[in-house]
This record gives C-alpha cells, sequence and structure tokens, in this order.
C-alpha cells in the first residue's frame, strides 16, 4: 500500500484556500438564483470514505444529489445534496414551472438542478486552483433522487476502493430568504491530493 | 457500512439506506439466531492501495474485514458459530446492489453488481442457500430483519 503523509500545517493552508474558493462558490450560486447565498460551514476532513457517506446526513431522509467526477490537478467526486423539497424550490426558482412534488423531478428540472451543480463546482474547483495554478475539468452531471445515504453509497465505495481514506471538503450553503439548505461535498483522490498539499508547501 | 451485528428472538436487526451496498442476512431457524452484515465491497483490495497519513490519524487495514464480501461473511459465520449456530444451518437472504449514477460508472459493471456476484459466489462456495433477494436496480432500501421470523422487510422510495 502507497500511504501519503498530510501535515497539519498542509490541511490548514489547505482550509485557507477552500474558505476563499467556497465564497467564490456561494456567489456563483447567488449570481444564478439573484438571492442571498451564505456559507453555513465550510469543512476539510481526513477520513474513511464510509465515515464520511455516514456523517453527511440523516440517512433515509430522501435527497436529491448531484454528481460529476472532476480530474486534472485535483481528481475526484463531487456531490451537491439538497433535501428533495428544497431542490424543487431551488429548480422551479430558475424554471419559473411548478415540480409535480411527488419525489421526481421534471426534466427542465433535472437539468437546471445540474447547471446549478456545474456552476459551483466548477467555480470552486477554479477557486482551489488558483492556488497552485492547477485545473481541474468536470464530467457531466448524473442526478439522483432518494434515501441520501443510498445514493451516496457507490460513491464513497469507489473512492473506497483506491483508497483507506480520502480528504474531502464540505460547504454548507444556506438560501435566503426562503431558508434552503444544500451541501457541495468533494472527496479527492489520494494521489493528486497528495501532489497538490506537496505544492502548497 | 462494514459493520455487522448478531442477535436473537425476539430481537430485530436493521440497516438503513442500502445503495450499492449488500444487507447479508443470515439465519438459522431453529434457535432463531441470526447476523446481519452491511458489505461495502466485493474483495480486500490485494493490489496497491493508497493510504493517506495526518499527523493524528495512521490509517491500517486492521478491523475493516467487515467491508469486503470475502471476509465478512466468513467473519459473521465466525460470530454466529460463538452462539453454537453450525453453517450447515444456516440460510441467507440479501437486499441491495443498486446503481443510482449509471452514467459515472468507470468500470464495466458496477460496484452494485460486483457486490451482488461476490457475495453470492461465496454464499455457494460455503453451502449456503439464499432463499430471498431483493437487488439491483436505481433504488435506495433500508433492511429490517425480524429474529422471530427470520422474515425480512424492505423498504424503498415510494
Amino acid at each position: 500500500m502507497n500511504t501519503y503523509t498530510i501535515t497539519d500545517s498542509q490541511l490548514g493552508a489547505f482550509e485557507k484556500h477552500i474558505n476563499a474558493a467556497a465564497l467564490a462558490t456561494s456567489s456563483s450560486l447567488s449570481k444564478l438564483l439573484s438571492t442571498t447565498v451564505s456559507l453555513e460551514t465550510v469543512e476539510p476532513v481526513v477520513i474513511k470514505p464510509e465515515v464520511l457517506c455516514e456523517q453527511v446526513g440523516r440517512s433515509e431522509e430522501i435527497f436529491t444529489t448531484i454528481a460529476m467526477r472532476f480530474s486534472g490537478g485535483l481528481k475526484g467526486i463531487a456531490l451537491l445534496m439538497m433535501p428533495y423539497d428544497n431542490a424543487t424550490q431551488i429548480a422551479e426558482t430558475i424554471t419559473h414551472q411548478k415540480e409535480p412534488g411527488d419525489k421526481t423531478l421534471s426534466p427542465l428540472a433535472v437539468s437546471a438542478l445540474k447547471e446549478v451543480a456545474n456552476i459551483i463546482t466548477g467555480s470552486f474547483l477554479k477557486g482551489v486552483g488558483n492556488t497552485n495554478d492547477s485545473y481541474s475539468i468536470q464530467s457531466v452531471p448524473d442526478i439522483a433522487t432518494d434515501m441520501l445515504k443510498a445514493t451516496l453509497d457507490e460513491l464513497c465505495s469507489e473512492i473506497a476502493l483506491e483508497s483507506s481514506i480520502t480528504t474531502a471538503v464540505s460547504i454548507g450553503l444556506s438560501i435566503e430568504p426562503v431558508h434552503l439548505r444544500g451541501t457541495l461535498a468533494l472527496m479527492f483522490d489520494a494521489a493528486s491530493t497528495a501532489a497538490f498539499f506537496k505544492s502548497l508547501s | 457500512m462494514g459493520r455487522m451485528h448478531t442477535g436473537q428472538a425476539p430481537e430485530a436487526l436493521q440497516a438503513t439506506s442500502i445503495g450499492s451496498c449488500i444487507a447479508l442476512c443470515l439465519y438459522d431457524k431453529s434457535s432463531k439466531i441470526g447476523g446481519m452484515a452491511h458489505i461495502m465491497l466485493p474483495a480486500m483490495p490485494k493490489t496497491s492501495r493508497y493510504s493517506l497519513t495526518t499527523n493524528e490519524h495512521v490509517d491500517t487495514d486492521k478491523e475493516e474485514t467487515g467491508k469486503y464480501a470475502d471476509t465478512a461473511i466468513d467473519e459473521l459465520i465466525a460470530h454466529l458459530s460463538t452462539k453454537h449456530v453450525l453453517k450447515t444451518r444456516l440460510e441467507a437472504k440479501i437486499a441491495g446492489g443498486s446503481e443510482m449514477f449509471a452514467s459515472l460508472r468507470k468500470r464495466t459493471r458496477s460496484i452494485g453488481d460486483q457486490n451482488i456476484e461476490a457475495v453470492k459466489l461465496k454464499l455457494e462456495s460455503l453451502g449456503i442457500p439464499i432463499v430471498s433477494e431483493d437487488i439491483g436496480g436505481n433504488v435506495g432500501r433500508s433492511v429490517i430483519f425480524y429474529l422471530e421470523s427470520g422474515d425480512i422487510e424492505v423498504k424503498k422510495r415510494m
């Protein structure tokens, strides 16, 4: 097994950079929704993928999760997770079309939510990449609405196949004045994380 | 994920919100003793695997055998044997193995499919029959395993 070392100072430096990137993320979402989006939490952690999966939220709550891969300077998986009701409200804000509210999403809402995830993930990755002139590109997003942990199982398992521990960033977003909430979580693969942290040293 | 529990009637065991993982239930009708494992991956990796080490946390693969089909099933049987349950009296029920983000799949087969196959092969090699299954698809599942009857209840999103 290959082992990489992350020091406290590297993690601290990373936290400063992701705070700046998270601010850019909330700003992008504010522009998209024409409302105030504030940051609730910005937290980098080094954690086992399966533990991260269990800490994200109440396991049986119905969430809409938009997932995408990213590769380049940093590699990994990005997830935008919102309670289903919040996802429909965000979609309705953008599309001006009423959603059925039966735990499904119209094709237009799906497109809108994927675009939201695309924009804020891109904004965050660009912000992080600015710190060491690296560049990450995103895949086409995919979307699922189901019990929260069930939607995350597969992606956490995939990370666990390659790394016994992952570096993850969780950004809590609060959308005012309607009190919507969402979390953007990014799980980074071990090799690109180690290279990135080395570049910070 | 990666955990296992055993119990005896009238207890019930539960695994909530399962996606690509497998909830494996082993049951001995005569003693009404059973166990459940929440299996995450098909097999313990044998090739190079990255581990990140922080100043506070040194990671090892110890105590991780419950995560993998090839080791978790042996471990669950070993736990049940401490309660005097014979392997020959066990029957299995399985649920899970779904795929939520098909377009993001990196491999030919989904992790859910690989988990299903690994669990079935392992049970077959041990001579433990699978008496019911609710597997695959693209839906999350929560499983309750009633040790009084040996029945499992699988809840899915409506």
